[in-house]
């Protein structure tokens, strides 16, 4: 893996009981305004969800770099509030000397820490990026199915809000990616546990391992997962180019694929652990839920397949 | 013009145009086209480029080249050049005498001689080494008697590239040889497919003239450098690409059908992006493919309904697809390799 890759499993791993003030002197919100790339940032998300980090490091480091492009300040944690798919896209409508930004956003990791949300919204007949302080908006957090990180739901009703027409495509290809990024790392990290389960655990007088119907499944589980990351990487690579049917249909597949295949390697990695896979202590549903919740958000499966089939 | 422009261009042009899903010719004129189309691909230096110079290869080859020439001929669903005649050739580089070289590369190069592959027996498929031809020594060469099955193309092929038993060792009794096809004592039947088309053959061989090749006793090695060569040598995701893109415009525009093609599309994107990274194994990309293949001709199929039931290139395509699986080690194999060599589970 690369040497970004690297740097953020030492960085993400020490960070369990992290403060939005270390991430800032981490640097991560520069990561791609300073000479990264998008394959930097997924290699981030991947290994962020590898070692089930509560961080919202890439985020940070998208909605960082949204801000710099609009040539929006900001400080602090700042984290990208972008709303899923099918559901509508804020409204920011000039209103005098102000600006009013309405709306909602159903998950955002991290927006109780943030100093800054960066929002995607409509602005007439333009796309803009806003830029609003987490203390303006309403902040609900959400007990949701992951445990390792941190949803809220954003409320948006404010003339606070500071907007700037710039493109917001890439961003939100992006976003999408890094769900896609980090469920492969958190089924990497799972898959990688149950196949040592299957070395070690013996029964009928041998290692579970040695049945064909345990080999198998675990083979099957090998490949998707090898394909799921290697989709990863090809949508890194597209959002670096910037063509934008290319980064399209690299991360709708990255994206539908994975969040079908990595639930099902968590899934089949619970199950391979045994009933000890099924307890609360045991650390294989955390992984599950983890994975689970980003096949759903960035885009369900089932919206991805719907593009998909339709994309040039 | 891109390298790729001018390949595309040039199998567009030139590729000898076979009956759909058909992996041989079908009679002598369809197979001395595939014989200029071979030796048309070797004189560009699209194929054989890696090979040593002296052989033939080019000056300063590129290997990147040799992925976009993989990938265009798959997409075109374009004939192997010369059958095996590659695989045969790699296996001559590696394991071949210079003077084996000298007799046989110059042949492969100008289509003269097409090639097969004589590996499987009626009582040896996956289990390849319980194969029971066997090879006796005569004077300055051998003698092979026995039963090949499954070989692709093996009525039109000029010379084998064949695995036998000259010891009891299950891996080092095996040794492969290069026999002459048109020589006495060996006689081909067509075998046809589960289309109807007779794309592959049993070989008899009964006291047959064989040539050894690597070394006797080093068959098994022969066989895996071969098996793997044959598993990078060919692209599978392009055609997966043509195979979706056509489904799509077959299709049209009904979104009820949109769930299973974008399932299929985000499929056949991951595979490709697997079989594009160098770290890639082999076995993953080759399942996945398989599986896949069968999967979008089935699919095909029944988005067709009652009208596609008498479709050839539909009935033909989904047929055909369950060659995938089969062929070049079967998924269960694959699996089993997948597991105890790349996961590390026990044996």
């Amino acid at each position: 893996m690369t040497a970004v890759a690297d740097a953020a499993r030492d960085w993400l791993t020490a960070g369990a009981d992290w403060t939005p003030e270390w991430v800032e002197a981490a640097g991560m919100a520069e990561l791609l305004t300073g000479g990264g790339t998008y394959g930097d940032l997924l290699a981030v998300a991947r290994v962020a969800g590898e070692v089930a980090s509560p961080i919202p490091a890439a985020g940070v480091a998208l909605a960082a770099a949204m801000a710099r492009s609009a040539g929006l300040a900001v400080e602090g944690l700042v984290v990208p509030a972008f709303p899923e798919p099918g559901d509508g896209w804020p409204v920011a409508t000039r209103d005098g000397s102000g600006v009013r930004l309405t709306g909602s956003v159903a998950a955002v990791h991290g927006a109780r820490w943030a100093r800054h949300l960066v929002v995607p919204a409509r602005c007439g007949d333009d796309e803009v990026v806003a830029v609003v302080e987490r203390e303006q908006v309403a902040v609900t957090a959400r007990a949701v199915l992951d445990l390792t990180r941190e949803f809220d739901r954003v409320d948006l009703d404010t003339t606070t809000a500071r907007v700037a027409v710039v493109s917001v495509d890439r961003a939100v290809e992006a976003h999408f990616a890094l769900y896609a990024a980090d469920a492969v790392g958190a089924a990497g990290a799972v898959f990688r546990s149950a196949l040592a389960h299957v070395t070690t655990r013996t029964q009928f007088g041998k290692p579970l391992g040695a049945f064909q119907a345990v080999q198998h499944r675990c083979a099957d589980l090998s490949v998707a997962l090898a394909a799921a990351d290697a989709a990863v990487r090809a949508a890194g690579a597209a959002l670096d180019s910037g063509d934008r049917n290319a980064c399209a249909t690299a991360v709708s597949a990255a994206a539908a694929y994975s969040a079908e295949v990595c639930a099902e390697v968590a899934a089949s990695a619970l199950h391979l652990h045994g009933a000890t896979g099924f307890t609360w202590d045991h650390d294989a549903h955390r992984h599950l839920r983890r994975v689970k919740t980003d096949a759903i958000l960035g885009g369900t499966a089932r919206w991805h397949h719907e593009r998909l089939a339709t994309l040039p | 013009m891109t390298f790729r422009a001018e390949v595309r261009s040039f199998v567009a042009g030139h590729a000898p145009a076979w009956r759909p899903g058909a992996r041989g010719p079908a009679d002598e004129r369809e197979a001395a086209a595939w014989r200029e189309w071979t030796a048309a691909l070797f004189a560009r230096g699209y194929v054989g480029a890696d090979w040593p110079v002296d052989h033939g290869g080019t000056p300063g080859h590129q290997p990147e080249r040799d992925a976009v020439v993989a990938q265009e001929l798959a997409a075109a669903q374009a004939p192997r050049p010369g059958g095996a005649g590659i695989v045969a050739a790699g296996a001559l580089l590696e394991f071949g005498t210079e003077a084996q070289c000298r007799r046989y590369l110059p042949a492969i190069r100008s289509g003269a001689d097409l090639w097969c592959v004589l590996f499987s027996e009626p009582e040896a498929g996956s289990d390849l080494a319980a194969l029971r031809t066997s090879a006796v020594p005569d004077g300055a060469g051998y003698r092979v008697t026995g039963h090949k099955v499954w070989t692709t193309n093996g009525q039109w092929a000029d010379r084998g590239l064949l695995l036998a038993r000259t010891g009891s060792g299950r891996h080092d009794g095996l040794s492969a040889f290069v026999v002459d096809l048109r020589a006495p004592g060996v006689r081909a039947v067509a075998l046809r497919t589960v289309t109807g088309e007779p794309d592959f053959a049993e070989v008899h061989l009964d006291g047959a003239p064989a040539e050894p090749l690597g070394g006797v006793g080093r068959g098994w090695a022969v066989a895996t450098a071969v098996l793997v060569r044959e598993r990078a040598l060919f692209a599978a995701a392009p055609v997966l690409r043509v195979l979706w893109e056509r489904l799509r415009a077959r299709v049209g525009d009904d979104p009820g059908t949109h769930g299973e093609l974008g399932r299929l599309r985000a499929e056949v994107v991951a595979l490709g992006a697997l079989e594009e990274e160098p770290t890639a194994d082999p076995a993953a990309v080759k399942l996945r493919a398989g599986e896949l293949r069968v999967r979008l001709a089935a699919c095909a199929l029944d988005l067709a309904g009652p009208a596609g039931l008498d479709d050839e290139e539909l009935v033909v395509g989904y047929l055909d697809s369950h060659a995938y699986t089969l062929g070049g080690g079967t998924s269960e194999i694959l699996r089993t390799v997948i597991a105890r060599r790349g996961l590390g589970l026990p044996g």
